[in-house]
């Protein structure tokens, strides 16, 4: 078959069609890539008193970028850099911080001087030596960065061994947040077990307003165990047998946890055990649920009349325990700044700097996106889930328990317990298998006994 | 060339090779046969991590996944971008039009595609293609069951890689000579009889050079998958690259099964791709 025959002319306008098309298709897209800057700006003034460097000093910050975040490394970029002081806060995701921040804290040279740190990493790093303990600085700062400030149960989830290894920016609790309409409507309340979960959620679905009210993040790659945690500490156990490096997993908790998490699936969404944090708040932010649970960290979207358009009528309440009698369904987090021992800049200069980023002026500068760890800025009556979050924090919520191995446990356990809740595996057998990966986790990590 | 301007010329590029791929390669061969927790050196466990893939169902269902999903994907690329590339071929008007359509789905980025073609399929974010479908009383759960979330990869992939088939053939269409055509023509050839004897063994090389690239690029399949199937050990569409990439960097750095993990694939890669290899090979040494 011969080629049609195209003339010289309208091959050449053909071409250059094309490649105007396929220009444009290129620029979109990297126009939507974006590309991240080295530093941040912050409107927020601060008297950055740090005692300036006399020769010329570079500081990096390792700080995955987040709404939560940003304004924190915000403060310090924008208000502590000189002419003797640069502050490079280079832009990355969760991920990315994960792993930069191990290559970068087991090498012989730091990469990043200062390290944004959280609950399943920390213990590690603190443990490893990688981080400097900061009591003798706050001893000696306490009165000039007003440290007592900061909540001494949220100063304690950055505590290892005794020590402080870290200073806290900001905190979540997992909360209830329920479409208050709905629930007037019918005459609920929220929930305080599970079984008053269902039940509410049940005649929401009777009422045939919403065919699946119920929305909780249960993707098993970061989610589910997280979940399963708080279910199983609700209900009396936890993830390790105490003071131990033994896992507790396949206990009869772990399976009653496990039974209990997936009678709740009637009433969710099919398709929930891929859904993490932004489907959920989707869910509710489109009145495709009634009820929901997230942490404080992804309520103010929800909040947000130019995100939600039901966002008035948003109320937030203590989660439901398992069972009466039990603990809420929750957990502390709390993201704070460490400092890494391999820096070769003045420990010193580093703690001032991170003193500064959890100021007061720090702390402000991130409402109402997010809960800062001083509580005294807090504005309730600004913040729809405040006051909540605050009732829930007063519950005494534990954070993920601080051993160093938590990383390796939590990345291994999502699998067996979605299949546990999917029901591709029966719970015993899913937990057994969650155990031995557990076991073999820690044995792996080298903190088995 | 002398030897001194040849080491001279060469020598930066192979000093960067060097760092880049054979020093990596070497600390990837070393890891798999250590247990390497995060931040600390490596100690010898001889075959261990080998025994323990090889014996774990969730490597075996992965590495089937990922063996099945290239084959499958790269059968489909090979034929859609034929298809497309012949119709585009004889097209008269628009050329340049589609071929711009084409390419913007090819260079927007895999995880902004991967995204925006998952919520196609969502209902959460109003799933237009399940609405459609939902006209004809046909209810699909894509993001729940093994088969329909797999089907969505794959329709995922092509959509966002058949340009590149596309432009290959196409490429190979244009170049094309008449006169074998004439020449079958006036043996009484008829379409399929043409396509058969004379296009296709005549776009051989490229057909061999688009399996190559697509069971590659299929192989290592990741973004994707992370962004549209994220309970993918649940779904059965865990690859081996989601698989390393969660038990070696997500949370827990086991860095020597993660290697040994490695290590796996660019075998299996080689296996896959031995057909081709020597069908290469072949070519360049003229062997019919």
């Amino acid at each position: 078959m011969p080629a049609l025959p195209v003339s010289p002319r309208s091959s050449s306008r053909s071409a250059r069609l094309g490649i105007v098309a396929g220009g444009l298709a290129a620029l979109i897209s990297i126009g939507a890539c974006g590309a991240g800057s080295d530093v941040g700006t912050s409107e927020t003034k601060v008297a950055c008193d740090i005692t300036q460097p006399t020769s010329k000093t570079t500081v990096n910050v390792l700080a995955y970028n987040s709404a939560a975040t940003d304004p924190f490394t915000n403060v310090l970029t924008s208000n502590c850099a000189s002419d003797m002081l640069t502050i490079n806060h280079p832009a990355t995701d969760l991920t990315g911080q994960k792993q930069r921040a191990v290559q970068s804290l087991s090498g012989s040279t730091a990469s990043y001087d200062l390290i944004e740190q959280f609950g399943t990493v920390y213990p590690l790093y603190a443990a490893r030596g990688w981080t400097i303990p900061l009591d003798d600085f706050i001893k000696k700062d306490s009165a000039k960065f007003k440290i007592d400030g900061i909540d001494a149960k949220l100063m304690a989830a950055h505590a290892y061994d005794g020590k402080q290894y870290g200073l806290p920016t900001y905190w979540s609790v997992n909360q209830l947040v329920y479409r208050k309409d709905i629930f007037d409507k019918l005459g609920l309340k929220p929930p305080t077990t599970f079984e008053e979960m269902r039940s509410a959620a049940k005649k929401i679905q009777e009422a045939g307003q919403i065919k699946y009210p119920l929305a909780i993040p249960m993707a098993p790659t970061n989610d589910i165990q997280g979940l399963f945690g708080q279910a199983i500490r609700s209900l009396g156990g936890d993830y390790f047998v105490e003071g131990k490096p033994v896992p507790a997993i396949n206990t009869p908790q772990g399976v009653e946890a496990v039974t209990e998490l997936k009678s709740l699936l009637p009433y969710m969404s099919p398709q929930t055990l891929s859904f993490s944090s932004p489907e959920v708040t989707t869910q509710l932010q489109t009145g495709q649920a009634a009820m929901g649970m997230l942490v404080t960290g992804r309520l103010s979207p929800l909040v947000d009349k130019t995100k939600s358009p039901n966002a008035d009528k948003f109320a937030f309440a203590t989660p439901p325990a398992v069972k009466a009698g039990g603990k809420p369904l929750s957990f502390l987090s709390v993201d704070g700044f460490a400092i890494a021992k391999n820096s070769k800049v003045d420990p010193a200069l580093l703690f001032q700097l991170v003193a500064v980023a959890t100021s007061e002026a720090a702390a402000k500068a991130v409402l109402p996106k997010a809960l800062p760890a001083r509580l005294s800025v807090i504005d309730e009556s600004a913040i729809p889930f405040a006051a909540s979050a605050k009732e829930v924090l007063a519950t005494d919520p534990k954070p993920l328990n601080q051993v160093p191995y938590m990383a390796d446990v939590y990345s291994v356990l999502g699998a067996p317990i979605g299949d546990a809740i999917s029901g591709k595996k029966a719970p015993q057998a899913a937990l057994d298998e969650a155990q031995a990966t557990a076991v073999k986790a820690i044995a792996n990590a080298g903190f088995a006994k | 060339m002398r030897t001194r301007t040849f080491f001279a010329l060469s020598g930066p590029a192979i000093a960067l090779m060097a760092a880049l791929l054979v020093i990596p390669l070497i600390a990837t061969v070393q890891w798999s046969f250590q247990n390497v927790p995060v931040g600390e050196a490596g100690v010898f466990n001889g075959l261990d991590n080998y025994r323990e893939l090889l014996t774990s169902p969730r490597f075996r269902d992965a590495a089937v996944f990922t063996v099945g999903f290239a084959l499958v994907v790269t059968t489909l690329k090979v034929v859609l971008g034929y298809i497309v590339a012949l119709t585009l071929h004889k097209a008269r008007h628009g050329r340049a039009i589609f071929l711009g359509i084409l390419l913007a789905t090819y260079v927007v980025p895999t995880v902004v595609g991967a995204l925006d073609f998952s919520w196609l399929f969502n209902d959460i974010f109003g799933g237009p293609v399940n609405r459609f479908l939902d006209l004809f009383g046909v209810q699909i759960e894509w993001l729940v069951n093994e088969w329909p979330a797999r089907t969505l990869l794959a329709m995922h992939m092509l959509w966002h890689e058949i340009p590149f088939a596309v432009l290959i053939f196409y490429a190979g269409l244009q170049g094309m000579p008449d006169e074998p055509l004439e020449a079958a023509s006036l043996d009484g050839a008829n379409w399929f009889q043409k396509q058969r004897y004379v296009i296709i063994p005549a776009l051989g090389r490229l057909v061999t050079f688009v399996c190559v690239i697509s069971i590659m690029d299929a192989l290592k399949i990741f973004d994707s998958i992370r962004i549209i199937t994220p309970a993918a050990s649940q779904l059965g569409t865990e690859s081996l690259m989601t698989y390393v990439f969660q038990i070696a960097l997500n949370d827990s750095y086991r860095l020597g099964i993660g290697s040994a993990v490695n290590l796996l694939t660019i075998i299996l890669t080689l296996v896959l791709l031995i057909p081709f290899l020597r069908s290469t090979w072949r070519d360049a040494r003229g062997i019919a």
